[in-house]
């Protein structure tokens, strides 16, 4: 059990994301930085998508109802157990009735918590994923208070500690040309990738707004309602680019200017207000070849950690 | 009816009592307004009408509807509101559909049904499909 002592503010449970549902309406949910809690389950020798904690903002405290292998990753936290400094990045031990605690991001934005046995909350429709819209999934369909006590699953035989490599933020995000991408204009078109784009305090997990120059379509009328996925790029009417991320909703109706590549998703979960970003163009194949570069990374890591490619 | 014979897949007509108007439909007026109708009016044709579901987006198990008689066609609101009831029957542009669960929505509220749309612990999460047939049934007296 996890004693939640002092929650932060939008501390949620999080997995990799609730797939195969969107054709109800059900958004995907899960970990903003899929990378970061891979990491911090896979340092415990955990499933890759058993549950964690996502945390945004600091302080928070956290009991330790039993002896436990854990793991943070994403942002440093500034974290300690029991007064003891904990890294980032690496796995850690803590003892029955030791307090974790985490003053807040030094750097970046999202912090993760992965435990030996995972977040044992109950899985709905294939995920333990917070929905925090529509207010089910992870603990309660909601993120956590003071006072909630989390199930843990199963511990683990692990014996030393292990750190990884974490992927280093830079603002440039790769993008492909959106459906509707031509319809700009040509200026619009210059600009959406020369313009550095602030991302504006008007951000949350469903979608980050962007502040810059005015893009403008040169062709008019509204376009029927479609499918849209986290990394989606629509632009409303006022010309301010919206980029849809874990907790988008499933259908749109704005055009879409670009589409951020998978790989790259997780800068944004990194990037408080404030921060400024870059769109780069990219293809298929180089959208591909980012996909196998973090494949890459991560058999590096399962074969550095356990001798195999899990 | 069933569209069975092509792939297997069964269209079901689902009923949808709702309460129209009052604290449930605070737009009935407004769409009343823009139709040049009176609401006993609106209730009467938007219940008359037979829907058919498009697809399901926005909200889990949030059904986009066709089939909204034409004169019922109101604009969103310019002022979304920032939580309607769930339950909620609107209308935004040609379409009607039912708002699921609470959140924000900038459609006019006509009325409410009591139906849960998603349940995400049911066996069947959601309770409109693509293709199905709906009808919504006013209950009760719309003015109280």
């Amino acid at each position: 059990m996890l004693d939640i002592i002092r929650p932060g503010i939008q501390t949620t449970v999080q997995d990799l994301g609730r797939h195969g549902y969107r054709h109800l309406g059900v958004a995907q949910c899960g970990a903003m930085d899929g990378p970061a809690l891979w990491l911090a389950n896979r340092l415990v020798n955990n499933a890759a998508n058993l549950a964690g904690l996502e945390m945004v903002a600091g302080p928070i405290e956290i009991r330790f109802e039993r002896a436990a292998w854990f793991a943070l990753t994403g942002a440093d936290f500034a974290a300690t157990l029991d007064g003891q400094a904990v890294h980032s990045g690496w796995r850690n031990h803590s003892a029955v009735g030791q307090v974790l605690k985490l003053h807040g991001a030094k750097a970046g934005m999202r912090a993760y918590l992965a435990v030996d046995g995972g977040i044992a909350v109950a899985e709905i429709l294939g995920g333990r994923a917070t929905d925090i819209q529509a207010k089910f999934g992870g603990f309660k369909g909601r993120a956590l208070k003071a006072g909630d006590q989390l199930p843990l699953g199963p511990t683990s035989h692990l014996e030393r500690r292990i750190g990884a490599w974490q992927a280093e933020w830079s603002p440039q995000v790769r993008v492909l040309p959106g459906p509707e991408f031509e319809q700009f204009s040509p200026d619009a078109r210059a600009t959406f990738f020369e313009h550095a784009w602030t991302i504006s305090a008007q951000s949350n997990r469903m979608a980050y707004r962007l502040e810059g120059p005015v893009l403008t379509r040169n062709v008019s009328g509204e376009l029927l309602s479609h499918g849209v996925l986290p990394g989606v790029v629509q632009v409303p009417s006022n010309g301010q680019p919206i980029v849809l991320l874990a907790d988008s909703q499933t259908t749109g109706g704005y055009p879409r200017i670009a589409v951020v590549i998978e790989a790259d998703l997780w800068k944004f979960a990194q990037a408080p207000a404030g921060r400024k970003i870059h769109f780069v163009e990219t293809d298929l194949d180089g959208a591909c070849a980012a996909r196998e570069e973090w494949r890459h990374n991560r058999y590096r890591f399962e074969l550095s950690a356990y001798g195999n490619h899990g | 009816m069933d569209g069975g014979a092509g792939a297997g897949v069964f269209v079901e007509n689902v009923e949808i009592p709702v309460r129209y108007g009052g604290a449930d439909g605070p737009d009935l007026s407004v769409v009343a307004e823009h139709a040049g109708m009176t609401t006993e009016e609106v209730i009467a044709a938007h219940s008359a009408a037979e829907y058919v579901v498009y697809f399901l987006g926005f909200q889990p198990g949030f059904a986009y509807m066709g089939g909204l008689p034409e004169r019922l066609a109101t604009p969103r609101r310019a002022d979304p509101r920032l939580k309607v009831p769930a339950g909620s029957v609107g209308i935004g542009g040609a379409q009607t559909g039912i708002y699921p669960s609470a959140g924000p929505g900038g459609w006019n509220l006509i009325g409410r049904t009591d139906l849960r749309l998603f349940d995400p612990t049911r066996e069947e999460p959601i309770l409109l499909r693509p293709g199905d047939l709906i009808k919504f049934v006013p209950l009760g007296d719309p003015s109280d």
